[in-house]
């Protein structure tokens, strides 16, 4: 039962990168390679208003961290990604690539490689007898009602109605009036905010090093292929059931039995269904 | 170790790698194996265990890590290559790190040890020299004389079409499927005898120089220059090796080792960055 | 004899809650050219993607010599028994490769046989001829012999189709779809093609559905004259597409029809 709670913690926080993968990626159309970063340098940016600037409330931190990490997502999207839109997709790759470099870079060198602690609490709160992180409970109960929250938007808000048109097809959204930029813009505060909340999640159960966004995003891609690229339907159950399941794989085995069978699955499920689960149906002609 | 020899090898080895990447793949496919540099990895993990733990003569060894190498190659490409690009991509570097990560948890972050070099009808290869005329050198005109007869044949030209315009080869009834998963499994063939020879020149295997950081470099680099000539794929491999020799010498940082790493894998980031903003207005490499 | 290669069953097409065609039927058989007319947007081309496979029909059955591809996209129709083949409206060819190499691609004999693979027929290198007997023979009647080694980009547009054109006939396809194949080339080229889809159709038992704007170009020589038009396909006397004046009287009162 605890194994089932910590997998649905993993699972959480995985969706939730995954998530941020699937709405840039139903937007755009590429795998931002960056966006793994993004959680390390959301739990960075907490890390730097709570202690270094000594901000005293905890939630406040995080609130900014969230804040400064969706307009770093958007800055990067600015210099890294518009400019490239409309050329090639592989530059795109590329260039998420390129920016995942220079972040991880970038925090070894202000931060060094050696743990940082992002809290020294750690919050558990018992019930029916079962222990249960705090940041766990968050985490589970944020994610559903984000969810539905974006889910509800995209249904009934305007901006939500100009996130499916982009997705469905951006040229004619543009012809139609819609601010394709800013839409954008928002989708990477929205996808970068969410990644940084799971990267402070994450920094509160271990310590904060630059490499720690990486691993989600390898689990996240796992993700996003099983449920269909760009699907953000799929990715939040899916990122929930992975979670669940990595999790006992760990505890039965260790971290690279997880990690070989996670690619072996994958692999096996494109081989043999040739497509994500909640796949929107693309024609292959 | 001879540090003009181990230049000079690392180059012949790269060349042969980029030669895979660069000329074959991303030279006559639409697949983007940016994890590329899993299958060089996976050369050297092969040679490393068959001939250190089982003591396999590493001729032998060499043989079986590219026999695996292709079998690897070809059902993940069987798995993914159906479908849109992107999926490919995510396999691939899933793949890169898995193997990088087998290597360390096999072997530890320092990899193998001990890797005795085979011997060239009865010449040991010990020396450097040695090694890089009668066992490097072979395999590298090999692979200038295979590419550059691949370009002959019939079969080169359906390569072409299926990278141009899936459509059209499908109205020839070429199975673009088939061919991008035969010129895959051609550039890891590639990639993987270059890890494992590379195991055999260091004599042990280098687990850092399979990380994601060095495959996205030697991808952006097999992009850049590696796709139209072998002079290019040279080129290549000297930018590759002569590159981080020249910053280190440059950037030579106060502290640790890990610090001038960082420095360099940060301009690395930066250049790569400029690099690609720029030449995505070079109409070659839209697509 | 006369053998159906095409049989179409109450085919539907259907975009949201919109038909673009619905229930239509169609026998086509070796030797029929069908000419398709139709308004701009009334689905010419989307009959013709749905039957080749590159889109999906919403219901209806399509049979392909007598049979059915087991997958039903482009790629498993066109290997299928006698194979289809399609142009585009825009050609879709290959810009970085030249004139003979899209013949030799195109070619049924080299797509067939494994062997070929590895023939060494050179690429870059030779400047003389390199392309089978056939594919030189309609090359030389449109007078292109001297652009075979051009690179496709370099060719002006109604080259372009023109050598789309041809590789289409060079795939051995028995059922060919050819979409306004007689856009931009000129008088002389239009009449020279139409001999040759004369000679492929009568002397392979093939069957041709061509898309077109123009009845003119149709004229004597298309066997079947249909229009598609508000989500029907109809099929009119072939006369009267040969008679000018049925035709234009026809023609206004199947606008009126709609």
């Amino acid at each position: 039962m605890d194994n089932l709670i910590h997998g649905l913690t993993i699972g959480s926080i995985i969706a939730f990168v995954a998530f941020g993968y699937a709405l840039i990626y139903s937007i755009l159309r590429f795998i931002n390679f960056a966006h793994g970063e993004i959680i390390m340098v959301g739990a960075y940016i907490c890390y730097f208003l709570y202690h270094t600037l000594g901000i005293s409330s905890f939630f406040l931190s995080c609130f900014f961290a969230m804040l400064i990490t969706g307009m770093v997502g958007v800055g990067l999207e600015k210099i890294a990604f518009k400019p490239l839109r409309n050329r090639s997709r592989l530059s795109m790759l590329l260039s998420s690539l390129a920016v995942s470099l220079i972040l991880q870079s970038l925090a070894s060198l202000i931060f060094g490689t050696s743990p940082r602690i992002l809290t020294d609490f750690d919050p558990t709160i018992t019930v029916l007898s079962k222990t249960f992180y705090v940041r766990e409970i968050v985490v589970m109960i944020v994610l559903p009602f984000l969810a539905i929250a974006f889910f509800l938007s995209l249904k009934y808000t305007q901006i939500g109605l100009a996130i499916r048109a982009i997705a469905s097809n951006q040229a004619r959204a543009a012809h139609i009036g819609i601010p394709i930029n800013t839409i954008i813009s928002i989708s990477f505060f929205i996808a970068s905010s969410l990644a940084c909340l799971a990267g402070i999640a994450l920094g509160m159960e271990g310590g904060l090093t630059p490499s720690m966004g990486f691993k989600y995003s390898i689990w996240a891609f796992a993700v996003s292929v099983i449920a269909g690229l760009g699907s953000m339907k799929g990715v939040l159950i899916g990122g929930l059931l992975y979670g669940i399941l990595l999790n006992y794989a760990i505890a039965y085995g260790s971290g690279l039995f997880a990690d070989a069978l996670s690619l072996v699955a994958v692999a096996l499920i494109l081989l043999i269904r040739g497509k994500g689960f909640f796949q929107i149906k693309l024609r292959e002609f | 170790m001879d540090y003009l020899a181990s230049v000079s090898a690392h180059i012949l080895l790269y060349f042969i790698f980029i030669a895979g990447l660069g000329k074959y793949i991303l030279g006559k496919s639409s697949v983007w194996s940016i994890g590329h540099i899993a299958f060089w990895g996976l050369g050297g993990l092969v040679v490393g265990s068959l001939t250190v733990d089982f003591g396999v003569n590493a001729w032998i060894a060499l043989l079986a890590s590219v026999l695996f190498g292709i079998i690897i190659s070809f059902l993940i490409g069987l798995a993914s290559l159906r479908l849109d690009g992107d999926y490919f991509v995510i396999l691939s570097v899933s793949l890169s790190e898995l193997i990088r990560v087998i290597a360390i948890e096999y072997r530890g972050p320092g990899g193998f040890n001990g890797i005795i070099r085979p011997t060239f009808f009865g010449v040991s290869l010990e020396n450097d020299w040695l090694f890089i005329v009668l066992a490097l050198c072979p395999f590298v005109i090999a692979t200038i004389i295979i590419t550059l007869r691949l370009e002959q044949l019939h079969l080169n030209r359906i390569f072409l079409l299926v990278k141009e315009n899936e459509i059209l080869a499908k109205s020839f009834r070429y199975n673009p499927v088939y061919y991008k998963i035969l010129i895959f499994c051609i550039g890891s063939f590639f990639a993987t005898l270059s890890g494992g020879l590379y195991s055999l020149f260091i004599r042990g295997t280098d687990p850092s120089t399979t990380t994601l950081y060095q495959g996205v470099l030697l991808f952006a680099i097999s992009l850049l220059s590696g796709i139209n000539t072998l002079k290019g794929v040279l080129l290549g491999a000297l930018l590759f090796v002569a590159a981080p020799r020249m910053l280190e010498y440059i950037i030579t940082a106060p502290g640790s080792a890990t610090y001038s790493y960082n420095i360099i894998q940060l301009v690395y980031g930066i250049l790569l960055l400029i690099v690609v903003l720029l030449t995505s207005r070079v109409p070659v490499y839209q697509k | 004899m006369t053998d159906i290669l095409l049989k179409i069953d109450r085919l539907c097409l259907q975009f949201d809650s919109k038909f673009l065609f619905k229930d239509i039927s169609f026998d086509g058989m070796a030797g029929d050219i069908v000419g398709l007319f139709g308004p701009n947007g009334s689905g010419k081309t989307s009959f013709l993607n749905v039957i080749s496979g590159i889109q999906e029909s919403t219901s209806g059955s399509i049979l392909y010599y007598s049979g059915s591809p087991k997958f039903k996209t482009y790629f498993d129709i066109s290997t299928f028994k006698g194979g289809i083949v399609r142009t585009f409206q825009i050609p879709e060819l290959a810009n970085s490769l030249s004139v003979a190499d899209h013949l030799l691609l195109a070619d049924s004999y080299f797509s067939m046989n494994i062997c070929s693979l590895i023939n060494p027929v050179n690429y870059h290198t030779q400047r003389n001829i390199s392309c089978t007997p056939k594919a030189l023979k309609y090359i030389r009647r449109f007078g292109l012999e001297s652009k075979l080694q051009n690179i496709l980009s370099t060719l002006s547009y109604g080259e372009r189709r023109l050598v789309a054109n041809i590789c289409a006939l060079l795939t051995g396809s028995r059922i060919l779809l050819l979409d306004e194949p007689f856009a931009n080339l000129s008088i002389q080229a239009c009449d020279i093609f139409k001999e040759i889809v004369l000679e492929e159709i009568n002397s392979f038992n093939k069957m041709a559905i061509i898309t077109e704007h123009n009845p003119d170009n149709m004229i004597s020589f298309a066997t079947r004259y249909m229009h598609i038009q508000n989500q029907k396909l109809i099929e009119l006397p072939i006369e009267t597409l040969n008679e000018s004046k049925m035709r234009n009287m026809l023609y206004t009162m199947s606008i009126e029809y709609g």
